[in-house]
């Protein structure tokens, strides 16, 4: 990150493709549609773009990333639901595993974007950024802005929820 | 180990025991969640990440961070001081006259450090996944319950001479100030990248707000109690509801 903010071209590649497969994951496990999930990535690296200056070296990066993800989900979901307004939707298009990714992937993917689907919003993006992305509780604190007494209760109640459909299967 | 249990060690992202996994292998429920959610990771398109790279690179130039949190809250601090007293310059310095030394002290040192805690707050919210040490709700709702209360026990004042004319003009004064400071606060947020626009903007409206009221409690000489709390604080929820109103449009043009 610090050779992206001094302005080398090698460190930033290479930060774009390691970081990269983390948030498109986290997009598709929150839209459940690998063509939107790619056009978030592209928001999200151009947001990244105008945001580089607010990283502080020595500050934990997944926070300050996942901070930025986020708000690129919420503007996107409220973009459409504007569209959605003023839109007849006239056919449903399946969501097909886009060429060069494993079926294995593409299936986890969705298997875990089906499960999730139930939970409320913000115990999904809890149990998403634990899980999926990784974060400590004090890092998903600061990604969602709330404090880790209230990560951890939307967690176990995210988990109880996943444990008690699981039981009834 | 039972279900509960287990749980609670997952929340916590906590080592797994020999009785978590004793647990695992007897509960099916547990075992297939935690399967479930140990999905592999979906895979990005390479042509997809190389356009990204391209794109990104197209524009690439050094930047500097920006300073450290502590540094920016003191900027900002001083920017409210200097905006609550040049704007109060032209209208006089009444109120330093009309109370005694020891309310003037208690009264300015309510209000800075209210504006101590909304320098930090505002600070902390043009950093992405910064730690927020302070509840924002929380900050805005004490502030008002702080000042009414600090208004209250100084100023025992209750008679309220032409309540609506003077309150009117302390009103405007109060609000133009804080139009002022909620401009500066605007342009000082671009300077980062706001992730929660209404909250941010309701926090930066409130501190306009308070710099109005540090401006009426510079200028104004009507110390009583039901002037200050109607028409000084009035400046502040004003101010509040403004930047809250501005958040929400900003939230919807920035989707």
């Amino acid at each position: 990150m610090t050779g992206y903010q001094s302005g080398d071209a090698g460190a930033t590649s290479e930060l774009i493709g390691r970081v990269s497969p983390h948030m498109f994951h986290f997009f598709v496990a929150e839209t459940r549609n690998r063509a939107v999930a790619e056009d978030l990535l592209q928001d999200f690296w151009l947001r990244i773009h105008r945001a580089r200056h607010t990283f502080r070296p020595g500050e934990p990066l997944l926070p300050w990333m996942y901070a930025i993800a986020r708000r690129v989900r919420v503007d996107a979901y409220r973009k459409s639901v504007r569209v959605d307004r003023h839109e007849i939707r006239t056919e449903s298009l399946p969501d097909y595993p886009a060429p060069g990714g494993t079926e294995t992937s593409a299936q986890g993917s969705a298997k875990l974007a089906e499960l999730l689907a139930d939970l409320p919003a913000a115990q999904r993006e809890v149990i998403l950024l634990l899980k999926e992305s990784g974060l400590t509780l004090e890092e998903v604190a600061r990604v969602t802005g709330s404090s880790v007494g209230a990560v951890k209760q939307r967690a176990h109640r995210a988990y109880k929820k996943l444990r008690k459909a699981f039981g009834a299967e | 180990m039972n279900c509960q249990e287990f749980l609670r060690l997952l929340v916590a992202n906590g080592e797994r025991t020999a009785a978590a996994e004793a647990h695992l292998g007897s509960c099916s429920s547990c075992r297939n969640m935690l399967q479930s959610l140990a999905a592999p990771a979906a895979e990005v398109p390479p042509a997809r990440v190389a356009a990204i790279q391209e794109l990104v690179l197209s524009s690439l130039a050094p930047v500097r961070p920006l300073a450290s949190n502590r540094l920016l809250a003191v900027r900002v601090l001083l920017a409210s001081v200097v905006l609550a007293v040049l704007c109060a310059y032209p209208f006089g310095y009444f109120a330093l006259r009309a109370i005694s030394a020891a309310e003037l002290a208690v009264y300015y040192s309510v209000i800075l450090a209210l504006s101590v805690l909304f320098s930090f707050a505002l600070t902390q919210d043009m950093i992405p996944g910064a730690k927020r040490s302070l509840n924002r709700s929380l900050l805005i709702g004490g502030t008002f319950v702080v000042l009414a209360v600090v208004v209250i026990v100084l100023f025992r004042t209750f008679a309220i001479p032409r309540f609506v004319t003077a309150g009117m003009g302390c009103l405007r004064l109060g609000v133009m100030s804080a139009l002022v400071a909620g401009v500066a606060a605007w342009w000082w947020l671009r300077r980062g990248f706001i992730t929660t626009p209404v909250k941010t903007c309701c926090l930066a409206g409130t501190y306009a707000g308070l710099v109005g009221f540090a401006m009426l409690a510079l200028h104004c000489p009507l110390q009583q109690a039901p002037h200050i709390l109607m028409w000084h604080l009035g400046t502040v929820a004003i101010s509040a509801a403004a930047g809250a109103l501005i958040g929400t449009a900003f939230q919807h043009w920035a989707a």
